[in-house]
């Protein structure tokens, strides 16, 4: 299983998570420099990228994950050359759907970049998408365009988000109580062995026992509940 | 990943941008609508153009740390039904690809907007970057006039007394006492 498999049901590019072990040097099928000049900024940022591969089409992006959302960032063909697009799921499902439309409107009116798109579903989704034409980017203004578009996106975008209260699609919540359950049922496995639980480590480290070793060994911890 | 997301990189300084009058010779190259600088005239702010259907502006603004190339449309105002528009706008996003339609309230408005970062732009991508922003505007916004039944926004200028400019006429051919 890819260790982001629980980040959400399907990739908000439409196509599939990258098989266990598959490389991010995948072979791109679109033409020109694009692709490798985009992943090496990328990676000059600081991000760890991942392909998002579609089982016809390829290599259609990269997903980098935020504090509060998974972005897809790709290189798109237009009828005026290439452009660069970036998506983002902001919200899958809604408790109040009936303020979907009011909520896309307002954020529409209030963004300064890029637009808020709405789909019916099921389940309804609010998604952030927005496109440059890839010739007016280079490595800084490629920086300052995604760090203006993450701002654009908390700002702007949670509000509607907030409004219809939807299920967050980057909510890892739900994985680390998972976790935290598994842990639990693991010292109590080892309460009732009459052994004594490994004491835990200097840096706060829980115990690695099963599935949870991997996610502990990264240093990731369960964001704060909304 | 660290909890900032754009972490600090080495990158050079973003600059250079287009000014207004830059961006007007740009336009009046493109097209042959009459063109019109707006704000004043030591200071202007945005051109814009206007075709025969709508009024479409061009301004540079600085949001975020980036100079940014807005295109920005009203193309019909006061909808008569009112309840169709959120869902027509939302429609009208779904289909639109570079660039967001929004409803401006009392008066109810219908508006266009895209940006794209100025700090690189040129000519001839500014002239693709216009005319795919008129294209998509112009199928969307007549789409949207019809369904909720709403007032052309140059008819809405027209009323108050706003009119196109008149272009200079450009010479086709020279004058017989040009020749020879």
């Amino acid at each position: 299983m890819s260790d982001d498999a629980h980040i959400a049901v399907d990739p908000p590019w439409g196509g599939q998570w990258p098989a266990q072990g598959q490389s991010i040097d995948v072979p791109t099928p679109a033409p020109g420099p694009h692709w490798r000049l985009l992943r090496g900024w990328l990676v000059d940022l600081g991000f760890d990228i991942e392909p998002n591969l579609h089982a016809d089409h390829g290599l259609v992006g990269y997903s980098i994950r935020l504090r509060n959302a998974l972005v897809g960032v790709g290189a798109v063909a237009r009828p005026h050359g290439v452009h660069l697009a970036i998506t983002a799921v902001l919200c899958r499902g809604m408790e109040r759907e009936h303020l979907a439309l009011l909520a896309l409107d307002h954020a529409n009116a209030a963004l300064r970049i890029g637009q808020l798109l709405y789909y019916p579903g099921p389940p309804a989704e609010l998604a952030f998408y927005a496109s440059t034409p890839f010739a007016l980017l280079n490595e800084a203004v490629f920086r300052d365009y995604l760090a203006a578009i993450f701002r654009e996106v908390e700002e702007t975008c949670f509000g509607a988000v907030g409004l219809v209260r939807g299920f967050h699609p980057a909510d890892l919540s739900r994985l680390w109580e998972e976790l935290e359950a598994i842990v639990a049922e693991g010292d109590k496995a080892v309460a009732a062995s009459g052994a004594e639980p490994a004491p835990p480590s200097a840096d706060g480290e829980a115990p690695k026992t099963g599935e949870t070793a991997g996610a502990v060994k990264k240093g990731r911890k369960p964001p704060k509940k909304h | 990943m660290s909890a900032d997301p754009l972490p600090t990189a080495a990158c050079p300084p973003v600059t250079g941008c287009p000014d207004v009058p830059t961006l007007c010779a740009w336009i009046e190259a493109a097209d042959r609508w009459p063109v019109q600088v707006l704000g004043p005239a030591q200071a202007p702010t945005a051109v814009a153009m206007w075709y025969p259907s709508h009024l479409q502006v061009a301004s540079i603004h600085r949001a975020h740390g980036l100079d940014w190339l807005v295109m920005q449309v009203t193309f019909c105002a006061r909808p008569k039904r009112k309840m169709a528009v959120l869902p027509l706008l939302a429609h009208a996003n779904l289909q639109m690809e570079g660039g967001r339609w929004f409803r401006l309230a009392r008066p109810v408005r219908l508006v266009c907007a895209h940006e794209v970062p100025a700090a690189l732009l040129d000519r001839e991508i500014f002239a693709a970057t216009w005319e795919r922003f008129r294209r998509e505007v112009l199928s969307h916004g007549i789409e949207l006039t019809l369904r909720t039944r709403a007032e052309a926004w140059l008819a809405v200028l027209a009323q108050k007394g706003l009119t196109p400019p008149r272009r200079r006429a450009r010479r086709r051919a020279a004058v017989p006492a040009e020749v020879g």
